[in-house]
């Protein structure tokens, strides 16, 4: 592609975030479409369910004992 | 014939009148609760109110035929003075109580007792920060449901704005570098988040986390480690993607010194004093004790004997002051025991915890930010159980206490909700054993990470909500109500 002298060129097209880099939302991990996906998939959430259902039921006994 | 008087009704102390009640039921033991509020509120659901997911109604219900089903007497009053060695006539131990129920408002009593459990919960302390809270100031809260009911209602107009295409700044955190109870401030920021996208306007909001924390996911617990993605991570990294997933911005380190109007002043550790302009803030006030005096037989003020400096009771925990590194669980009360009174228990908020689990930091200033101890929910459940017994067994002729709730072996789970809907909502679930980390039998990470787990998802969303209804049903003694964990 060309531009004409003395034209504005086109700003490149690269996304906002990208120009301050190491800004805070840029250290941490960001879930991916899967893994949000699996947060809200009805199957899956109902086995979870009874997994942290149990996890803190053992949590409870030890703290009783 | 033994008398227990029991200060307060909140998570701790309605714990020790249900279970006391049901145990000394038809004995010649009398059992007496003292609140100033004639209502129970389930707090962890204020959140809900504070976004109008739910009503005043389904979060709280009346102390009084509760009580009555347990053969408790329920005095609508707060506690004033402590006398712990009787005096003014009388030769027993008792209390003074002020009535706030309109037919008495204002008329005191003293209530002898043979053991007192003093479950007072925090003050509120607004005061601490100028301009912060809603009475008065220029911030909401949701600590509670009146406070959550005009939390929404700040909420609401501010969508109704932004629906008008006008853009807006909401902050929510930690009001004070003392603060604790992060938790409930971390749930509602989301809450905020969820209510603005289901309205279809989170694209004009700008919405900012500010808290005492070091690091994102301290909660007062000095962090926790989880296993994650075939990592050993922190909780920051957590805390940290679950704001970035939402674009959310945060400062931690952040001790809040003046709120006016539209502008938070606050002051970090590295000396840096700055401001954030806000149209809706929700912060969290830090705590104290509720003011309780306690005097000696001849009139003489004994406070200082019974309570810390904070006015925070002090139990059987070692308050000797010990550098960080020097601390460790066994510093941690386990029977509640007042040391100078054997017949006097503290639990819940209010008893004097030894020291932060958090590292203390002070900013160049000497200004402390850091977060105070959380001793909310399930710890504060698991102490009123314990004390509760023990009671039971020293009416019955126990020398000592019989059953210890030391924060170093208990757990806790925190179900942070992250939006409210049955299909497509979510919450943080996050558990930790012990809440006081043991180095000792986990030198690693001082916590046993077999317990200790989070999660996001929409199962934790669906326990978020089971709970509430479990926990309801269980305070308001349904039938089976004792065989439900607390």
């Amino acid at each position: 592609m060309t531009t004409e002298a003395g034209a504005p060129s086109e700003p490149p097209r690269v996304p906002v975030k990208n120009r301050e880099p190491y800004q805070q939302a840029y250290y941490p991990p960001v879930p991916t479409r899967f893994t949000r996906y699996f947060r809200t998939s009805l199957i899956w959430q109902f086995f979870r369910f009874w997994i942290i259902n149990f996890k803190i039921f053992k949590l409870l006994s030890n703290s009783q004992s | 014939m033994a008398r227990v008087v029991i200060l307060g009704a909140g998570i701790s102390g309605h714990t020790v009148a249900r279970y006391l009640g049901r145990w000394l039921k038809g004995s010649e033991h009398q059992i007496s609760v003292v609140s100033p509020k004639a209502m129970w509120n389930w707090i962890p659901s204020n959140i809900w109110v504070g976004v109008g997911e739910m009503t005043k109604k389904q979060v709280t219900f009346e102390l009084d035929p509760v009580y009555r089903k347990l053969g408790v007497d329920f005095r609508q009053a707060k506690a004033v003075s402590v006398h712990p060695d009787g005096g003014d006539g009388q030769a027993k131990p008792y209390v003074t109580i002020e009535y706030t129920d309109e037919s008495r408002a204002g008329q005191t009593d003293k209530l002898e007792y043979d053991y007192l459990v003093n479950a007072t919960g925090p003050k509120l302390n607004f005061g601490a920060t100028p301009g912060l809270g809603p009475e008065g100031g220029h911030t909401v809260s949701v600590c509670t449901p009146d406070h959550a009911i005009e939390a929404n209602e700040q909420l609401q107009e501010n969508i109704a704005a932004m629906k008008r295409g006008e853009t807006r700044n909401f902050v929510v955190g930690t009001g004070h570098g003392m603060c604790t109870c992060q938790g409930a401030a971390f749930e509602y920021i989301y809450n905020i988040d969820h209510a603005l996208r289901q309205n279809g306007v989170r694209d004009k909001a700008r919405i900012m986390w500010i808290s005492n924390e070091y690091e994102l996911g301290d909660f007062g617990m000095g962090g926790v480690h989880i296993q994650r993605g075939g990592y050993m991570t922190n909780g920051k990294v957590f805390a940290e993607s679950l704001m970035v997933e939402r674009n959310m911005e945060w400062i931690t380190r952040a001790h809040v010194t003046k709120v006016e109007p539209g502008k938070i002043h606050y002051e970090t550790l590295d000396g840096t004093e700055a401001e954030l302009d806000f149209d809706f803030a929700m912060l969290i006030p830090p705590f104290a004790g509720v003011g309780l005096k306690a005097y000696g037989q001849d009139g003489s003020d004994i406070t200082d004997k019974l309570f810390a400096a904070n006015g925070m009771m002090k139990v059987d925990a070692d308050y000797t002051p010990r550098p960080y590194e020097e601390w460790s669980k066994a510093d941690w009360p386990s029977t509640y025991q007042n040391p100078s009174y054997k017949n006097i228990f503290s639990v819940g908020i209010a008893f004097a915890p030894p020291h932060p689990i958090s590292k203390v930091m002070k900013s160049p200033k000497g200004t402390q930010i850091s977060p105070t101890p959380p001793r909310t929910g399930m710890p504060s459940a698991a102490m009123g159980r314990a004390v509760a017994a023990s009671i039971r067994d020293m009416v019955n002729g126990a020398p000592e206490p019989t059953h210890r709730a030391s924060m170093g072996e208990t757990g806790a789970a925190c179900v942070a909700s992250t939006g409210s809907d049955i299909f497509k909502g979510t919450a943080a679930t996050m558990t930790v054993y012990p809440v006081v980390p043991d180095y000792e039998k986990y030198p690693e990470y001082g916590r046993d990470m077999d317990l200790t787990f989070g999660e996001i998802g929409l199962a934790g969303h669906w326990m978020k909500y089971i709970l509430h209804h479990v926990f309801i049903y269980q305070a308001k003694l349904g039938p089976g109500w004792h065989l439900l964990p607390d």
